[in-house]
């Protein structure tokens, strides 16, 4: 059992959270400012820049502060029961599930929940990307869900870090991400498009702005893809809320009768009157 | 429209790395398949042999995948084509099932989607059954969905792979002693049927409407593939622009029990029209 251990002094391990991530995660406490936050275990590669990597994007991500984005507090350098070295990521502790887990758990978002998330996670995106970063590996698994339905990433930047390369043949990597080349912002959109696929692909009816989003998101060309105000019209749209009983959207022929037998019967009265 | 295409194949492999070694590469430096569905694959991009590898650059292959995230070394399909897909969807947006190596879509130029597809195998009255039926039931939603949306988009459509039903008493030898088997269970033929009332086409069934198979799948176990005692459980739908182009249609049946490289045989379409 990991739970009441002290990590690097300051956080006292409580519980094992349910995310697969890069390494068993678990709600700590800091004990000196008394905060609830989350420590990652993270096993790096055994090259000797591993940990220069690792460092260089969790200051990184930690400069990042945009409400869609899971701050990054602390890295620190601990030892195991097996005696060996352990690196362990504090990041912030959100009230949420990730998506991977909620889908697991059979219970996919509707298509304009699922247009809200993705919504906000091209936010977050693009705050990654206005500080000339990329998130290098977004899945079902860095997308948190908070109660309230917004949509948070973490994990940025941490696949690069550990040398989690992508090989191809995950569904949330891109074409060109195996490629030299293929750690850019419109790779990540890629990997949105296609967690989108996955999270409600399947609902979204054919040619609906989500599914547009989805297609023009996930074009194999990278110069065939939407970009990001593209992307965010469409996601706007198709987050609206439907009409629903009582608006005019559902009831619209029905109103539209009763206010033609209503004008019927005011130009019959007038008619009536001036005859 | 006729898809710029000549042939398609499709191909449960029974694992990519044991064909290799078997005779499955010089299967494939012999055909004229412009694009190939492979199921079974067993294997993650990284861990696809050398020789396939050079195999498939000399000949100008475009190799997608996907593998099942969900049990290692199990499931897992791809599509080969000889021109870049332009599109690459894994799964189709089905979280209960998108991470487990059991369909791949490419969008090919010229407007030509096509889809390799391992359904599930069932064990009547076991929870395999549930699994597979819960499967063909969102799956056959994604297949009308997608006839509908071809329609609307003047694409074309192909679903190619190991689909695990024999739809008629033509597609299997011993029909009688198999109609409380999965793979042939009344209603399991029925949803196959429901396919084909939608538009769908069995373009292998409509050039060979009088014969029984041809057979594509034979046990290992005893004389089986000797006396021709099978399953047509390897299917390739269409969608009408397609099935009309469908000049031919063949199982490539290994010359002898020794010369085969998988318990399934490739099932070729070719397709005129085209240049």
């Amino acid at each position: 059992m990991i739970e009441g251990r002290l990590v690097g002094g300051r956080y006292l391990l409580l519980d094992t959270l349910e995310r697969r991530g890069f390494g068993p995660s678990h709600r700590a406490e800091d004990r000196i400012t008394g905060r609830t936050v989350v420590v990652t275990e993270i096993t790096l590669p055994a090259d000797d820049g591993a940990r220069e990597r690792l460092l260089a994007e969790v200051r990184a991500a930690g400069r990042l502060r945009h409400p869609g984005v899971v701050g990054v507090l602390d890295l620190i350098t601990d030892r195991v029961a097996d005696g060996g070295m352990r690196e362990y990521l504090v990041t912030e502790h959100p009230e949420t599930r990730p998506l991977s887990r909620v889908l697991t758990d059979g219970d996919p978002p509707s298509p304009r929940r699922a247009a809200v998330i993705g919504r906000d996670v091209l936010a977050a995106l693009r705050a990654v990307h206005a500080e000339g970063r990329t998130h290098g590996g977004l899945d079902p698994d860095c997308v948190l869900l908070a109660p309230d339905g917004r949509g948070l990433v973490t994990d940025i930047g941490l696949a690069r870090a550990i040398g989690r390369r992508a090989t191809g043949g995950s569904p949330f990597t891109p074409p060109e991400r195996t490629g030299p080349d293929g750690d850019t912002p419109a790779a990540d959109l890629w990997s949105l498009g296609a967690v989108l696929h996955h999270a409600a692909g399947r609902q979204a009816a054919p040619g609906s702005p989500l599914d547009q989003a989805i297609t023009g998101l996930t074009a194999a060309e990278p110069a065939g893809r939407i970009g990001p105000d593209h992307a965010e019209a469409l996601l706007e749209r198709a987050a609206r809320p439907r009409p629903t009983g009582g608006d005019l959207g559902r009831n619209r022929w029905i109103l539209l009768l009763a206010a033609g037998v209503l004008l019927v019967a005011v130009v019959g009265m007038v008619l009536w009157a001036v005859l | 429209m006729v898809p710029p295409v000549r042939a398609i194949a499709a191909a449960n492999v029974n694992g990519v790395r044991a064909a290799s070694v078997k005779g499955m590469l010089d299967w494939l430096a012999a055909t004229d398949a412009d694009v190939i569905c492979l199921q079974e694959v067993r294997a993650r991009p990284d861990e696809v042999p050398v020789a396939l590898r050079e195999l498939l650059d000399a000949h100008g292959w475009h190799l997608r995948m996907a593998p099942s995230e969900t049990a290692k070394g199990r499931n897992g399909v791809a599509v080969l084509s000889r021109a870049e897909p332009e599109a690459v969807r894994i799964g189709f947006g089905d979280p209960a099932s998108d991470l487990d190596g059991r369909y791949l879509e490419v969008d090919l130029p010229g407007g030509l989607t096509v889809a390799s597809l391992y359904l599930p195998k069932g064990v009547a009255g076991t929870d395999r059954q549930d699994a597979k039926d819960a499967f063909c039931k969102t799956f056959a939603d994604h297949l009308r969905t997608a006839f509908d949306r071809c329609a609307v988009t003047g694409r074309e459509m192909v679903v190619a792979g190991d689909w695990n039903i024999a739809p008629t008493e033509r597609d299997l030898r011993n029909w009688r002693n198999n109609q409380r088997n999965s793979g042939f269970l009344p209603y399991e033929r029925e949803w196959f049927a429901a396919l084909l009332a939608h538009g769908w086409s069995d373009v292998v069934r409509d050039l060979h409407p009088d014969t029984d198979g041809p057979y594509t799948w034979w046990t290992y176990r005893g004389r089986a593939f000797d006396n021709d005692v099978g399953w047509r459980i390897d299917h390739v739908l269409t969608t009408p622009g397609v099935a009309a182009a469908a000049t031919g249609a063949v199982v490539q049946r290994a010359a002898s029990h020794d010369a085969r490289w998988s318990d399934h045989a490739p099932v070729l379409v070719r397709l005129g029209g085209a240049g």
